[in-house]
């Protein structure tokens, strides 16, 4: 072996090591957190057509409640949201920003801040200095989707994304005069980009596996649809693969496609929710197969998705109830934002 | 450093890395919709009235189907253990119905639970993974669950995912060898860990403790992420589903710090046993009024709603005089409009973080201050 490939191999073992040790910026392997306060939340629908009925109320909580003054004027608590409302048809982005003082919240009806549209919300912490994405573990949120004519209501909380900037790098990162770190700095691990990365060093990553808990036979009065978004606009087709489970535990595969945001009946996914095995219920995993784009040719293997399920019992005001997806695993692609 | 010994370590290291890169990062805090071993249903109606009841699944999504020549099962098969905890009128303690359900690899199983507990009690629930053939307790992290909550006769309805809880052994040093485990083995014949056995780090006290060795810990802190300024108490409703995984006598002590529209902070102590639903207003007169902000240029998309912290504050065991400080607890939260014809109805599970110290357990035996 040669000096020089000795010293190669000593950077590696060097470099190695200090991984190892935790000193130098190391990959985080968490998922999504779900009910934990988080960086980012991800609310799968939202629907503002008040004409035809329907709004929604979003609510965002900061759980920071750090008055001390960072410099005079800024309160160490302090979190710019930025709202990204993206239209569930066509990827479209409506996007506002605003402050939350330390344990403020915000609640707002979709129907005074957007035209008639559905889809679904993300709402990122940034420094309110510089509009910088931030690594601020404190939001919380839910969101009640209202059908004014049918009366009928449904309620699910944001998904709670972590930064993960603190876990990694502790007090040695680069921080905003309010001290948080910025999560998308190159010196922090991140790519400078504009986008969010969900990689294990800006965000906490995607599941790999999606499951539908339970659902209702899909016959008579029951009625359920599915909600997935998944990361990549409106140029990518998502390909996903269905296992549902009847009551004989019997496997029932279904491919099915959709690009952007989808709110689909069960029972167009799969007729199989429909039969009489599935009485009176049955369950479903999800997988993700491959996202394509038709335009540029190109394909991405296991997409990144997140989904909810909505149920209701037809003709009955008032029946409706849903919940977010059940996930396990992480996924091997990283998702990524890419929302300016 | 020789050649083959800088070799060795960097190969080392490298492996190192690797199995670092691959592994998902052990978690001792529960990640309520990732599949667990243990399922928490925050509120249960067995009570049959007409048009009200609670429809509950659980699914296994284990899908092994090979079968275990020794046993007959399944690989994939479980048996779940569902333990209805009920509060009786003006009682002080939780009163147990157990009951246990095979499910097969991939099975389903959904009940209506006026039918499944003939009780007919109001309360909660927890699910139970157990070993089919010895009826202990396993580290099977594939069970998921949900409910429903329906009272036609209102048309009112909310839908609660089951809190789920994660078995810890496996998490920390993978899954059993593949070969039969020898007599005596600290892993069934269907190849899962048995949470309790001494032998994988277990107290063998035949409850699920929760502890972060035998199953993650209960969360630290709990918060109501939004609720509604309930300035008209005809026309507007919520309450907080609260309970404890402690034991059937203990009384809680709760710390609440409310804040409303314009950030200021009311606290209050709230005392509750075992479980309870009560209205927002009974716990702090705060929420009628949020302090909404009536300067000009508010924008008139906000509406009134404020936020809670939630804090364990003690809990006392009037019985044994135990005393027992920062007690774990869990939640959930159901609002409601009133309109005609019909209400709105509307819950969610309560949001948490951070991770309790208090070792405890399921069917409650004895509590363990950290």
């Amino acid at each position: 072996m040669s000096k020089t490939m000795k010293g190669g191999a000593g950077t590696i073992l060097a470099t190695a090591l200090l991984l190892l040790s935790g000193v130098a910026p190391a990959q985080v392997n968490s998922t999504i957190s779900d009910y934990d306060p988080g960086s980012i939340l991800i609310f799968p629908v939202f629907t503002s057509d008040f004409t035809n009925g329907y709004a929604s109320l979003v609510s965002v909580s900061n759980t920071n409640g750090d008055r001390r003054v960072a410099i005079p004027g800024l309160l160490r608590g302090d979190v710019q949201l930025h709202y990204f409302w993206i239209d569930g048809s066509d990827w479209s982005l409506t996007n506002d920003q605003v402050v939350l003082t330390p344990n403020d919240t915000r609640s707002i009806l979709t129907d005074f801040q957007l035209d008639s549209e559905e889809g679904f919300l993300i709402v990122t912490a940034e420094d309110p200095e510089t509009s910088e994405p931030i690594d601020f573990d404190f939001l919380i949120g839910d969101i009640v989707l209202i059908d004014v004519a049918g009366n009928r209501t449904w309620c699910t909380p944001g998904i709670g994304i972590q930064g993960l900037v603190d876990e990694r790098l502790g007090v040695g990162a680069v921080r905003s005069t309010r001290g948080h770190a910025f999560t998308d700095a190159v010196a922090n691990g991140g790519d400078g980009g504009t986008d969010y990365d969900f990689n294990g060093f800006e965000y906490q990553r995607w599941p790999s596996i999606l499951y539908l808990s339970s659902f209702f036979r899909q016959a008579g009065t029951n009625e359920g649809e599915l909600i997935l978004l998944g990361d990549l606009n409106a140029d990518w087709r998502i390909d996903l693969l269905f296992i549902f489970y009847d009551r004989d535990e019997g496997p029932n595969s279904r491919t099915y496609s959709f690009t952007c945001w989808t709110r689909q009946l069960l029972s167009s996914i799969a007729a199989i929710t429909t039969s009489a095995v599935m009485d009176p219920a049955g369950w479903a995993r999800i997988d993700t197969q491959q996202a394509v784009n038709p335009i540029t040719g190109q394909v991405q293997l296991s997409p990144n998705i997140l989904g909810a399920v909505v149920q209701r019992v037809v003709g009955q005001t008032g029946l409706e109830f849903g919940h977010l997806l059940h996930h396990s695993g992480l996924n091997s692609t990283h998702a990524v934002l890419d929302l300016f | 450093m020789t050649n083959r010994k800088f070799g060795a370590a960097l190969v080392t290291a490298l492996a190192l890395l690797a199995a670092r890169a691959s592994a998902q990062t052990v978690r001792n805090f529960p990640s309520f919709l990732e599949p667990g071993s243990v399922l928490i249903y925050p509120i249960v109606d067995s009570r049959m009235g007409i048009g009200r009841g609670t429809v509950i699944s659980v699914a296994n999504v284990n899908g092994s189907t090979l079968i275990d020549p020794r046993t007959g099962y399944r690989r994939g098969t479980v048996q779940v253990r569902f333990y209805y905890a009920t509060v009786p009128n003006g009682g002080s303690g939780w009163l147990l119905t157990d009951i246990p359900e095979l499910l097969t690899p991939n099975d389903i199983l959904t009940v209506l639970a006026g039918d499944h507990n003939p009780q007919a009690e109001l309360g909660w629930l927890f699910v139970l993974a157990e070993d089919p053939e010895t009826e202990e307790l396993i580290d099977f992290n594939y069970l998921v669950g949900d409910e429903v909550v329906v009272d036609a006769s209102d048309n009112r309805s909310v839908h609660f995912p089951a809190m789920a809880f994660q078995a810890m052994y496996s998490q920390l040093n993978g899954p059993p060898s593949p070969l039969p485990p020898p007599p005596n083995s600290n892993y069934s014949n269907l190849g899962y860990w048995f949470t309790d056995r001494v032998a994988n780090g277990g107290n063998a006290n035949g409850s699920a403790d929760f502890n972060g060795i035998e199953y993650v810990n209960m969360p630290d802190r709990v918060f109501v992420s939004s609720f509604l300024e309930l300035s008209d108490l005809q026309a507007m409703g919520a309450d907080l589903i609260l309970l404890s995984t402690l034991g059937r006598d203990f009384r809680l002590t709760l710390r609440f710090l409310i804040y409303d529209n314009e950030e200021d902070q009311f606290s209050r102590t709230f005392n509750f046993t075992c479980w309870t639903r009560v209205a927002l207003q009974d716990i702090s007169n705060v929420v009628v009024n949020l302090n909404g902000s009536a300067r000009p240029g508010t924008p008139v998309e906000e509406q009134q709603t404020g936020w809670m912290r939630i804090n364990g504050d003690v809990a006392y065991n009037p019985l044994t005089r135990q005393t027992v400080l920062d007690p774990p607890f869990v939640g959930a939260i159901i609002q409601r409009v009133v309109a005609q014809p019909n209400d709105f109805e509307f819950g969610h599970l309560l949001h948490k973080t951070g991770r309790n110290a208090i070792g405890h357990n399921l069917p409650s035996t004895t509590i363990v201050n950290p």
